[in-house]
């Protein structure tokens, strides 16, 4: 045995762990899933909590008037919820799009806040803590410019976290509106549904804990005021806050009744920046919180340290130096006596990760398709690696901007007219 | 901005390059003494080379045909070996030879165009014959020869003779700067004989040695055999010499120090040690190599002090780097590559030419002591492979009166890498410390016999786990086709039973 070896062999057990995790996630989230088929959805008793519904926006004049017509439509008492919209800096028609609305609507608490370059323009954080600031709501709730909730999501997050004290935030299930649109968007439909059953549903049945993906999420006002509103160097906003809920002593919930429809990336390039910006966000949030691994008095959030921790360097670089090994044995460059794994054992995975991913996909309607488990064959093969390709790209960006010490830009998703 | 750039890489350029010509070695000019004309390559010219070689001389060579005007005039010395009867057509050669006035030797037909002093030297030819030789205080055994031509007139005593049918004719005759050598052929027997007029011719007066080597001795040999022939050496009085094979890897293996400490018993038994490169086995094996292999030779305590290369090899580029040696031993192997020739050779200040035993059994010496041949020789033998092959050898030496020299006695430097071992009749010194060559038992006992290492692999562990793995990931599977089950159903009661509820709703309306 050689130096090699013992690095093959960390990298085999760090990649093999990391997927016994995630189908200790897959179970975890069968078992949620099941359960809450189930189950009755919440409903509020007593009086309904005024809310204020935040949407940063900008130049989202594509999208813009189709949400805020869907949240106009939620099934909640209309004089107990308040729109927000904070039309951050666009140089497009949003303003007058905003206008138009608020004109055709003049008996609802419909807010437009316009904002320039030098009050805005500073990311979707000093976006929120803007809106925070003019709402008045018990409750505040979160959607991305390009959501079209169903009407009852409000009621369902609302109803949850009245109902439960411990809960500092619920957040909703999202699903890909244009998924039918290209195969990128298809993969992205997939994706989004299996990270929300293992991320979200198999972590809260397993450890309870529960990550905010950004939209269609309620917060108590209390939390965001202890907190003093969202960092505004965050660039992945909703991991930062939801940390910042774990360490005040909240939890969590995922409640997948309160859906949420968002248009997603059609072009590679669009995907590829705006995955970008997750990964350089989390890995920001994960230094931030780095110690916490260690710290007794954060347990809660230390099994998501390590997730991201193990996502964003073990895995990767596991990855990365295995490959590259492997690449230098088969030249003759370096000696492993290291032995590949069986061809049945690899098949076995593959079929093991379709398989995983098509349960994912059961209580949707219309997924559970032949067509859908073609995909994720082929994902693995593509969509999947390019994973690592974003993953080193957005790790390189966040060292950059660290060395050369200069803030993350934030880059706003391009929207489509659907 | 850009122009900086431009002017960096430039810079970077620039300096790797004079760091390049810095990192070479500046290595000395072989001015070479002695030209030669030859007509094809072959083992003919070969064995001249390293003959020449084993004089310490160092050579040029071209072809008759390669040949360019006044080339003939930069030498003192010219060897011509053309053994057929074709005529030399390069008119620049045939009028320098004319005009030559340097020592020529020729060696070949008689060819009085392009010799026309040859025309002074009677020639007679045999169809047939049975010759042998007769030089220094030597005879060879008789071996059968068709056509023969040799210089029909009366015999210099003092000279080498060659003997047809129980007639001597001198081996070679002079006219005025003219050394003329009818017969050659590639005969170690005829090759000795001639190095008697080739030592003459070349005017070297030094004193010649014999000396007894061991060839191609490796870790896996009969180290039981090494120790008891070194013994058996010792007693009877044989200096000897092992050649060894330099590996380079797995110097730390039991068996490899097992190796070390048998050549250093050796070392102690009046023996002495040179690098093996003979063979191209032995080459590839010690090519790239060589420093490692002889540094942990030096680090264990071995002091290698020549090498042994095959005839042609001195004729190639010298392949290693940080590592050079003096000495050097000319094997008797056949050629295996005559396409390998350069124009210059290798220079050994001290270097031994290599003869096989058998050569020496069938030369007679007149006197009672064998003596030594006109030049160095190495008597070149296998390791015994027997208690009765060791002493068959070891009687032949005695019963030939071999007047052996103990190799450490000539002088010998070697460098490899930092390290510098020299040695003379003063002893053998590294890096200008006097060594001492006693034996002192080492830890591998003798009753030891080699077991290799166990080599450590993850094969097994990963066998296990991969059988470990099928078993956990078939048991996922079945659990994943189980919850698949479950799913579908919910997914049943939840969609298609939603429809058929809508729909009986449609038609009771």
């Amino acid at each position: 045995m050689n130096g090699y070896d013992y690095i093959m062999v960390v990298n085999i057990i760090l990649i093999w762990g990391l997927m016994f995790i995630n189908i200790a996630l897959i179970i975890g989230g069968f078992i949620y899933y099941t359960k809450i088929e189930v189950e009755l959805p919440p409903m509020i008793k007593g009086e309904y909590p005024f809310v204020s519904i935040m949407v940063p926006a900008h130049n989202e004049g594509v999208v813009i008037v189709k949400t805020v017509e869907s949240l106009l439509q939620f099934e909640y008492p209309k004089n107990r919820y308040e729109i927000i919209v904070i039309n951050d800096n666009s140089s497009d028609n949003s303003a007058q799009l905003l206008k138009e609305l608020q004109d055709k609507n003049p008996n609802r608490n419909l807010k437009v806040i316009n904002t320039d370059n030098i009050t805005g323009g500073k990311g979707k954080s000093n976006a929120l803590n803007i809106g925070y600031g003019e709402s008045k709501g018990e409750f505040l709730v979160i959607y991305d410019a390009d959501n079209t909730p169903e009407k009852k999501a409000l009621l369902y997050l609302v109803a949850e976290i009245i109902g439960d004290d411990s809960l500092g935030a619920v957040v909703g299930k999202f699903r890909t509106r244009n998924k039918n649109a290209t195969l990128l968007t298809r993969f992205i439909n997939i994706e989004t549904l299996s990270f929300q059953w293992m991320a979200q549903a198999g972590r809260w049945q397993l450890m309870r804990l529960c990550t905010i993906p950004g939209t269609n999420f309620i917060i108590r006002r209390t939390i965001v005021e202890a907190i003093g509103g969202w960092d505004v160097k965050a660039v992945a906003e909703d991991t930062e806050i939801s940390f910042r809920i774990y360490l005040m002593g909240y939890k969590i919930k995922f409640q997948p009744k309160a859906v949420t429809w968002e248009q997603e990336p059609q072009k590679v390039g669009v995907w590829f920046r705006q995955r970008t910006r997750w990964v350089k966000g989390n890995v920001y949030v994960l230094i931030k919180n780095i110690r916490y691994l260690v710290d007794p008095k954060a347990k809660r959030i230390r099994f998501d340290v390590f997730y991201f921790l193990s996502t964003y360097f073990l895995l990767l670089s596991a990855l990365v130096t295995s490959d590259i090994i492997f690449f230098m044995n088969l030249s003759g460059w370096v000696s492993t006596t290291i032995q590949g794994f069986s061809n049945l054992l690899w098949l076995t995975a593959f079929v093991m990760f379709v398989l995983g991913i098509f349960i994912t996909l059961a209580t949707e309607k219309g997924e559970m398709s032949i067509s859908n488990l073609l995909i994720i064959g082929l994902m693995y093969v593509t969509y999947c690696q390019l994973w690592i390709v974003v993953t080193v790209y957005g790790v390189f960006q966040y060292l950059q901007d660290r060395i050369k010490k200069q803030d993350s830009k934030w880059y706003k998703t391009e929207r489509v007219q659907e | 901005m850009k122009g900086f750039k431009v002017f960096f890489i430039s810079l970077v350029v620039l300096m790797l390059s004079i760091t390049g010509v810095c990192g070479e070695e500046i290595k000395e000019e072989v001015i070479p003494e002695i030209l030669i004309i030859y007509q094809a390559k072959d083992s003919n010219l070969e064995n001249l080379v390293a003959l020449v070689t084993s004089f310490g001389k160092t050579i040029e060579m071209t072809s008759i045909e390669d040949y360019k005007k006044d080339k003939i005039n930069s030498f003192g010395d010219v060897i011509f070996l053309k053994l057929n009867d074709i005529a030399i057509e390069n008119e620049n050669l045939r009028n320098d030879l004319l005009w030559y006035s340097g020592n020529l030797l020729y060696i070949g037909k008689s060819d009085k165009v392009a010799f026309p002093k040859l025309s002074e030297i009677p020639i007679k030819t045999y169809s047939q014959g049975n010759i042998s030789f007769k030089f220094k205080d030597y005879i060879t055994q008789n071996i059968l020869i068709n056509e023969i031509e040799v210089i029909n007139k009366p015999l210099n005593l003092e000279r080498e003779a060659i003997i047809v049918n129980g007639e001597s004719f001198s081996f070679s005759e002079k006219v005025e700067n003219l050394t003329y050598v009818p017969y050659f052929d590639d005969q170690e027997e005829t090759l000795l004989c001639f190095s008697s007029t080739l030592k003459r011719f070349l005017g070297i007066d030094s004193k010649e040695s014999m000396v007894l080597i061991v060839k191609e001795v490796f870790p896996f040999s009969d180290l039981t055999m090494i120790k008891k022939m070194s013994d058996a050496f010792y007693e009877n009085g044989i200096p000897f010499t092992l050649g060894v094979i330099p590996l380079s890897d797995n110097t730390d293996y039991p068996a490899m120090k097992r190796f070390y400490d048998t050549l250093k018993y050796a070392q102690s038994k009046n023996g002495s040690i040179v690098a093996y490169a003979l063979n191209k086995k032995a080459r590839e094996v010690s090519g790239e190599p060589m420093e490692k292999g002889l540094t942990a030779m030096v680090n264990n305590g071995v002091y290698p002090l020549g090498i042994v290369v095959s005839k042609n090899w001195i004729l190639e580029e010298y392949p290693y780097t940080n590592v050079s040696f003096s000495s050097g031993i000319i094997g008797n192997n056949p050629s295996y590559s005559v396409d390998a020739f350069t124009k210059s050779s290798t220079d050994f200040v001290n270097a031994t030419y290599g003869i096989s035993m058998e050569t020496l059994e069938k030369t007679r010496s007149l006197k009672k002591e064998f003596g030594t041949y006109s030049l160095t020789t190495g008597i070149m033998v296998d390791l015994p492979k027997s208690d009765e092959e060791l002493y068959t050898l070891i009687n032949s030496i005695n019963e030939k009166w071999l007047s052996l020299t103990d190799y450490k006695a000539l002088d010998h430097q070697v460098k490899v890498g930092r390290n510098e071992i020299i040695a003379n009749t003063r002893g053998v010194f590294l890096n200008g410390n006097l060594l001492s060559l006693a034996y002192e038992a080492g830890p591998i006992e003798e009753t030891y016999q080699y077991q290799p290492l166990p080599t450590y692999t993850l094969g097994n562990v990963f066998n296990t786990g991969n059988t470990v793995l099928l078993i956990i990931m078939g048991a996922i599977i079945i659990g994943f086709l189980v919850m698949l089950f479950i799913s579908r159903r919910l997914y049943l009661k939840k969609f298609r039973h939603k429809k058929s509820r809508k729909r009986k709703e449609g038609d009771q309306e």
